[in-house]
């Protein structure tokens, strides 16, 4: 009984900590009710900073006009322990980006996913940062 | 008896589980992490061991499952503050047809201002579970913060916390304050803070404080592992009064290792004018769309 409740507890605690969270401000300024796909977006520089990193990337639309797209994500700290580094994304690379749009309507927003040429997928951080990673959240709690 | 709460329970995270599982869904489905233990690292033992005694020493991750407050009312004073911090949206800031439900933010931290205590103790506002060193050093106890690299000294000599600052022949007020901490026991820590520059905030909601706020820190280590702290606010003349502003776990760090998780004024600022604004969350004017 004991042993059944200490994993209760700790599935718990990580469903606490799992929750979507945004660092210091909110997701209000942000349409999340469907993300933007950037098909065939080039990079133009990832700025690997603080408060939260910028993908930068130019988008040609239906017209052929080229939007110029800047995106935030998860911290750098919380990013790395999913895989992320400052080298994950290089000017001239050529991806789809998913980007939930500021709600102002310029081509800014949150970074959802990438999906590279080979198909790879790296995802944001917005869904819960480390998930515990860092920590032993499941011991003796 | 117990079964039926067992069952209870189970129903409950399965409800919990399955409502986080299609949010995540909705929103990203995110990756599983591979496990982040530094190769070398001796595996944690598992139940832990008990709570040395007087001993906080190492690095501490955290905080997780917080809860704030309850805050209490605030004073006319404090209110008017309160509101200057988080202001609604400036009528013609924002494109016509963004929504007002957007407040600017007046965060101090936007562009590297110093987070302050109890500020830093929420550390999430960059690094999201940043941590905490604790590390006695004679007679005072050190407390180095992951985030911003700064750290704390509170002391442990006997000595008082200045009964004013900013006057004449009292000391300067400071981001950090006068901290000063004894043992509770054989597990608690408790630091006792005054004379905080009042340019901070508590929490990143913008609740403001005076210089004459005290702070009243418990640190108890529940076991070898588990780290638990509350933090109690008194300051008379914004709140109306003393209350608890968060009580919150911090957790044994793995690896003992910070990353270099600074806020860099020129990448605040960068980001502050080319992401923030367009957004509509930032003060200042957004560029035409």
């Amino acid at each position: 009984m004991k042993t059944k409740l200490v994993i209760l507890a700790s599935i718990a605690g990580l469903l606490a900590i799992s929750c979507p969270t945004f660092a210091h401000h909110g997701a209000a300024a942000y349409d999340m009710s469907k993300p933007v796909v950037l098909k065939d977006a080039v990079i133009t520089q990832f700025a690997w900073i603080n408060p939260h990193p910028l993908i930068k990337a130019d988008y040609k639309d239906d017209k052929g006009n080229v939007q110029h797209w800047i995106m935030e994500m998860g911290s750098t700290p919380a990013s790395q322990l999913i895989g992320w580094s400052r080298t994950s994304l290089k000017p001239g690379d050529v991806v789809t980006l998913y980007v939930w749009q500021a709600k102002t309507g310029l081509p800014v927003g949150r970074f959802n996913k990438v999906v590279f040429a080979d198909g790879k997928v790296m995802r944001d951080t917005q869904t819960g940062a480390d998930n515990g990673g860092r920590a032993d959240t499941g011991v003796g709690r | 008896m117990r079964n039926r709460v067992v069952e209870v329970i189970v129903a409950l995270l399965a409800v919990l589980v399955l409502s986080s599982a299609l949010m995540a869904q909705e929103r990203a489905p995110r990756a599983v992490p591979p496990g982040y233990v530094t190769a070398g690292v001796p595996k944690m033992p598992n139940p832990p061991g008990p709570a040395p005694k007087h001993d906080l020493t190492g690095a501490w991750v955290g905080p997780i499952m917080t809860v704030m407050g309850p805050y209490p009312d605030m004073t006319p004073a404090g209110k008017a503050v309160f509101n200057l911090n988080m202001p609604v949206p400036e009528a013609g800031r924002q494109a016509p047809d963004a929504p007002q439900n957007v407040a600017a933010t007046n965060d101090p931290f936007m562009i590297c201002d110093p987070l302050g205590v109890p500020r830093d103790l929420l550390n999430h506002a960059i690094s999201m579970r940043g941590g905490i060193v604790f590390q006695p050093a004679g007679n005072r106890m050190l407390m180095l913060f992951e985030q911003q690299r700064v750290w704390r000294e509170v002391w442990m000599d006997g000595r008082q916390l200045p009964a004013k600052v900013d006057a004449p022949g009292a000391p300067d007020s400071r981001f950090y304050g006068y901290s000063v901490g004894h043992w509770d026991g054989d597990n608690t820590f408790v630091i006792d803070t005054a004379g905080l520059d009042p340019r901070t905030w508590i929490d990143e909601r913008g609740h403001p404080h005076t210089k004459d706020a005290h702070l009243q820190e418990r640190w108890t280590r529940l076991d070898q592992y588990n780290l638990e702290a509350t933090v109690t606010v008194d300051d008379s003349k914004f709140y109306t009064k003393p209350f608890q502003l968060m009580k919150t776990n911090y957790y044994w760090m793995k690896d003992q290792e910070f990353e270099e998780t600074l806020c860099v004024p020129s990448e605040a600022i960068e980001y502050r004018d080319k992401l923030a604004k367009p957004s509509g969350w930032a003060p200042g004017d957004a560029p035409a769309k």
